[in-house]
């Protein structure tokens, strides 16, 4: 296996095309664990931890940027993370262990396309993009458009993300929930990101972008609980009745893989249900603080 | 008189090499030339080899060899000789080995061992332990009637059953008859891995045809060397066995795993070492795991409160080869119903062959596994008799008088059980409710008490042996393995104490080798500090005798005149110090008397016998360990998850050598079995293949999943016979988590469970899976 060094995008994009069965290295976490599992064996790994500049994360006016190299443990430190994309926050304290932090990207954990991944959920609820690097041209795509299926995004040989780009939006909220295992490093048994928004002149009701992962083989949004939700007024009997609506909903339109080894599909149905609540009423708790 | 080492918190002798990574384990074991084993697995759960196909695998550049078990003619064990170290013919669970293949690499042997192809004929298999009783299943061992087996063993040729062990005591018939109220609940404790840091590895060297010197990463370096001594007709002073530190054990590392394989491997490259070290995966599959019981109990109490009878029948999941878990179904047996004295009793345990991995010792050894059904029992009977659980456990318990299943009467001296039971009664606040704020959580509270006793062959030896030096220091030589349960500290202590000088003093030995320290049976059943340290304090007096002896000469009188403290033989107020009198007395004109002094110690267990062929009673305990623990919950309703909020131990272990690493001990054990209540278990995909055999997928517990409170308490009855009153302790925190844990979550929610583990999948159903298919 060959270890190659580019200095620039365009030169990683030029290796990843020209190299036969190449990858792209970031943290490693799990690129790392794929081959030792035998699941993969690329004849050459293309390392871009040299590549300046990309462990950036910038607030810029109606949008922050998250560099492909930024870790979460860079996500976590980050000093001006706007309010309404507390989510972010959020699933980076779930995530691994304070050592995969230090080294898993945000873009790697996108581009690894695992289902229950901490930020496929939680970029898609926050209607996040991300532009997609080649020398052949930049894309820029919806990261709810990333997904095949497990383990496979769109993207082609060649294209790299380069960079994820998440709106700010006035009058909203956002908040993220995992079940888990354990309470230590654990992955998602099932995750749920939700936002929540008024319209920009905050006279309509609250709308909601919800977004479960591990739930199916790719994060799903779920526009029927989106609209379910914006029912919700603020009475206590309202509230209730809509969750019980979601909840007998999500038991008979989910539908789980039978043999997940975290959980069984009737668990993660009833999970979905119990996380969609708690993040609705933390983004409610968080917009009206 | 006052105890000066004994009973103090020394920092452990090992904590410098092990933090500063100085220790050598055996993955860092190198030599030149060696050659590197990769284990080809079965990857089908039981059928007939056809065909092993190596063509393709002998082509990759660095291997030397593939090793089949076609030619093997005998088979390996210790109680019942049923494995070959290599299949034969037959597989019989999915991870078996079918071949080794050796090579110049590891990468290389990895390589090739892809490349090696087994042609199966696939026989039906069989996981689940009644199945696998019954008349239906596959016959997994039909040569059963034809294995060798050591006394008190007892195979039922013909069926999967590898041994059964009976109890009975009074007349059950007429017990349930005079019973009130029966209880009847069948429980089952899943297979779990033991999950030590350390992988499993050996490194294994034959010379001149008929010596072997093998690392392992071990318990039992004195079981290996007897073993392999029987497997390849050598006398034992030829096997040499080299244990250098152990990263954990928990049973999983006694008995035999890996040596068996790597030295007959090894014994086709005479003069080259051969190094197998598990990977990590392999761990859950390729050496051995924990429990799998199966059990059905039925109690019958008088309408006050008094239990009078018990049936039991128990089936352990032993997997493909009985050797390992045979002596846990005896002890699975006669502690199945728990520390309480029943007029009458019937047990029946059986160990059965299933086509799964191989179980072995797993920290608490059976115990776990009754107490999971008796603590549960003894709650929900408490429930039917409409009693307190506390009362109904008091009115039952063994005390000093009361006869126990086997027939041993209780001494006072056995431990203070009432004590124990109160006090964990007390650190939990047992009487205060206090509801959670939040309706989405439901709280709960719960006692279950305990006893074990250590399982052991009846001549269980240890020895140890004390050499004095020149200036005044020791040198402890011993073969228990210290796998960071402290027993180097611990035995220095008892030493310290014994001889009366500063535990500084004392120099243990790391690590084991058979060809240099003395024999020791295996370091289990929590019996090291307790049985070792016997023969430490009998080779520290025998030092102190010698020392006498010699000094006696010198003042010219009888040794009985003589006494020893401050590092001095004293006779009146004339003395010599241990330095002068430890490698030969010097007079002052330089002629010298007496040699080098060296003591030692040997000690068996007192009056072990085999069970009784009707009745399966007799001494098949040399103690006991009598305890309480407590748990206080919180389940969140809506995740389903359980939350431990606080978790009492209390054990009269009788005197602590070393508190803060008995609590270490405890409060390890005590996390580890949360693990297994609330989480753990081996996953089987219907072919029969362990499908989390990994740590993302088989979830052991981390730093925050602990309780936010442990709190241990020790009793200190002291111990007859046991180094300054010690005994037993190292395994009873996990005894009774799991039967606590689920007892306190009936008080929470109204809801009992009997399988284990309380994850998500069960509490999540019970909670909102009314008509929910499965
Ligand atoms: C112990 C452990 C715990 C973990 N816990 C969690 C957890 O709690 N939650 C969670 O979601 N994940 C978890 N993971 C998975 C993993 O850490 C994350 O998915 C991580 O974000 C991957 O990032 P990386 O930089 O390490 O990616 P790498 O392993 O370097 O790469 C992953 C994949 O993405 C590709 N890739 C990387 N960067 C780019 C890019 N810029 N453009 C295109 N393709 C790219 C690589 O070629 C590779 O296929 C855990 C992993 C481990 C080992």
């Amino acid at each position: 296996m060959k270890y190659l060094v580019p200095h620039s995008l365009a030169e990683a994009s030029e290796l990843l095309l020209d190299t036969g069965n190449s990858m792209l290295l970031a943290g490693g976490t799990d690129l790392l664990v794929e081959k030792r599992a035998g699941r993969i064996s690329p004849e050459a790994v293309i390392d871009i931890k040299r590549i300046d500049n990309l462990d950036r994360i910038t607030l810029q006016e109606n949008r922050l940027v998250i560099g492909a190299l930024a870790t979460i443990t860079d996500l976590l430190r980050y000093k001006s993370l706007p309010e309404e994309l507390e989510a972010l926050h959020d699933a980076g304290k779930e995530f691994g262990c304070y050592e995969i932090r230090n080294r898993a990207t945000i873009a790697g954990n996108l581009a690894h396309a695992s289902p229950g991944a901490e930020f496929g959920s939680t970029l898609i609820a926050l209607n996040a993009e991300a532009e997609i690097f080649s020398i052949r041209g930049i894309r820029n795509l919806p990261v709810e458009n990333l997904y095949i299926k497990a383990g496979k995004t769109v993207l082609e040989r060649g294209e790299i993300i380069a960079k994820i780009i998440i709106p700010l939006r006035n009058n909203s909220a956002s908040s993220y929930f995992r079940a888990s295992r354990v309470n230590g490093m654990d992955m998602a048994v099932i995750n749920c990101a939700l936002q929540g928004f008024y319209d920009n002149n905050k006279t309509g009701g609250l709308n909601y972008r919800v977004c479960l992962g591990a739930a199916a083989s790719v994060p799903v949004r779920l526009p029927e609980v989106e609209k379910m939700l914006s029912r919700i007024d603020g009475t206590a009997a309202r509230s209730s009745e809509v969750f019980s609506g979601i909840k007998s909903y999500l038991l008979k339109t989910l539908n789980p893989r039978a043999l997940s080894l975290r959980a069984a599909p009737f668990t993660k149905k009833v999970l979905a249900g119990n996380l969609i609540e708690d993040a609705c009423c933390k983004v409610r708790e968080r917009l009206i603080k | 008189m006052e105890l000066k080492t004994v009973g103090k918190s020394i920092t452990k002798f090992d904590a410098f090499e092990k933090v500063t990574g100085e220790a050598v384990y055996i993955a860092d074991v190198e030599f030149p030339n060696v050659l590197h084993i990769k284990v080809v697995r079965s990857s089908v759960a039981h059928g007939r080899i056809k065909t092993v196909f190596t063509e393709d695998a002998y082509k990759t550049e660095g291997v030397r060899g593939i090793i089949t078990g076609e030619k093997i003619d005998f088979l390996a064990g210790i109680c019942i000789y049923d494995q070959p170290p290599l299949a034969k013919d037959r597989v019989r669970y999915i991870g078996e080995p079918v071949a080794a293949v050796v090579a110049d690499t590891i990468a290389a042997a990895e390589k090739a061992a892809r490349l090696v192809r087994v042609d199966y004929e696939e026989l039906p298999h069989v996981e689940d332990p009644v199945d696998a009783a019954g008349e239906k299943a596959p016959l997994i061992h039909e040569e059963l009637g034809s294995y060798f087996h050591l006394p008190g063993f007892n195979p039922e040729p013909g069926t999967n059953i590898f041994h059964h062990y009976h109890l009975e005591k009074g007349d059950t018939e007429k017990g349930f008859k005079n019973s009130d109220v029966i209880i009847e609940r069948t429980y089952t404790f899943p297979h779990i891995a033991h999950a030590q840091i350390e992988p499993h590895g050996a490194i294994a060297k034959w010379s001149k045809g008929k010596e072997l010197h093998i690392y392992s990463s071990t318990q039992g370096p004195f079981i290996v060397r007897g073993a392999l001594s029987r497997m390849f007709n050598i006398p034992n002073n030829l096997v040499r066995v080299t244990v250098p530190y152990l990263g954990g054990g928990f049973g999983g590392k006694s008995d035999l795993t890996i040596e068996p394989l790597t030295a007959y491997a090894a014994k086709f490259f005479p003069g080259r070492w051969l190094r197998l070290i598990l990977t990590r995966e392999e761990m859950f599959f390729g050496s051995l795991i924990g429990r799998g019981t199966h059990s059905h109990i039925k109690m019958g109490f008088t309408r006050n409160g008094k239990l009078v009878a018990a049936d039991v029948k128990v089936h352990l999941a032993g997997g493909a080869y009985g050797d390992y878990s045979i002596n846990i179904v005896t002890g699975t047996g006669h502690n199945a119903t728990g520390p309480y004295e029943i007029e009458n009793v019937n047990i029946d345990s059986f160990g059965v062959y299933t086509n799964t991995p191989l179980v072995g010792a797993c920290r608490g050894y059976g115990h776990p596994e009754a107490h999971w059904m008796t603590e549960r029992t003894m709650d929900i009977a408490a429930r039917e008799l409409k009693t307190d659980p506390v009362k109904l456990r008091l009115k039952n318990i063994l005390k000093p008088g009361s006869e126990n299943n086997l027939g041993q009467i209780i001494r006072k001296s056995n431990g203070d059980l009432e004590g124990a039971i109160r006090r964990a009664v007390k650190e939990i606040q047992l009487d205060k409710r206090e509801e959670p704020d939040n309706p989405r959580f439901a709280a709960g509270k719960s006692i279950a008490a305990l006893m074990k006793s250590p399982v052991m062959s009846t001549n269980a030896g240890s020895s140890v042996i004390i050499r004095a030096n020149r200036d005044g220091t020791f040198h402890l030589l011993a073969s228990h393995v210290d796998m960071g349960q402290g027993s180097v500290t611990a035995l220095s202590q008892i030493a310290a104490e014994t001889l009366g000088v500063p535990v500084e003093k004392i120099h243990h030995n790391r690590g084991v080798d058979t060809e240099f320290t003395p024999y020791e049976w295996q370091t289990v059943a929590s019996s090291t500090t307790w049985k070792a340290g016997s023969a430490v304090k009998k080779a520290a007096i025998s030092v102190l005798e010698r020392f006498k002896a010699i000094a006696s000469e010198v003042f010219k009188t009888t040794p009985d005149k003589l006494t020893a403290s401050n590092e001095r033989i004293w006779y009146g107020r004339n003395s010599i110090s241990f330095a002068d009198l430890a490698e030969g007395y010097v007079f002052p004109d330089g002629h010298a008397i007496a040699g080098p002094v060296i003591g030692t110690g040997s000690i068996v267990p007192q009056g072990l016998t085999y069970p009784d062929r009707k009745t399966g009673r007799g001494e098949l305990a040399a103690e006991w360990t009598f305890g309480c623990q407590a748990a206080e919950i919180e389940l969140d309703k809506k995740t389903g998850r359980i939350r431990v909020k606080k978790f009492v131990t209390v054990l009269d272990a009788g005197k602590i050598i070393n508190p803060v690493m008995a609590r270490g001990q405890v409060e390890g054990a005590v996390v580890q079995g949360i693990g297994a209540a609330l989480n753990e278990t081996l996953i089987y995909s219907d072919k029969g293949r362990v499908r989390n055999s990994n740590l993302t997928d088989y979830k052991i517990p981390t730093p925050e999943d602990t309780p936010d409170e442990i709190v241990t308490v020790f009793l200190e009855t002291p111990q007859p016979g046991g180094p300054f009153g010690a005994r037993p302790l190292a395994e009873h925190g996990i005894v009774s988590v799991a039967p606590a844990i689920a007892n306190a979550l009936r008080d929470a929610t109204g809801m009992d469970f009997y399988d284990l583990p309380l994850n998500q999948d069960r509490i999540l159903k019970a909670l909102y899976g009314k008509g929910e298919e499965k």
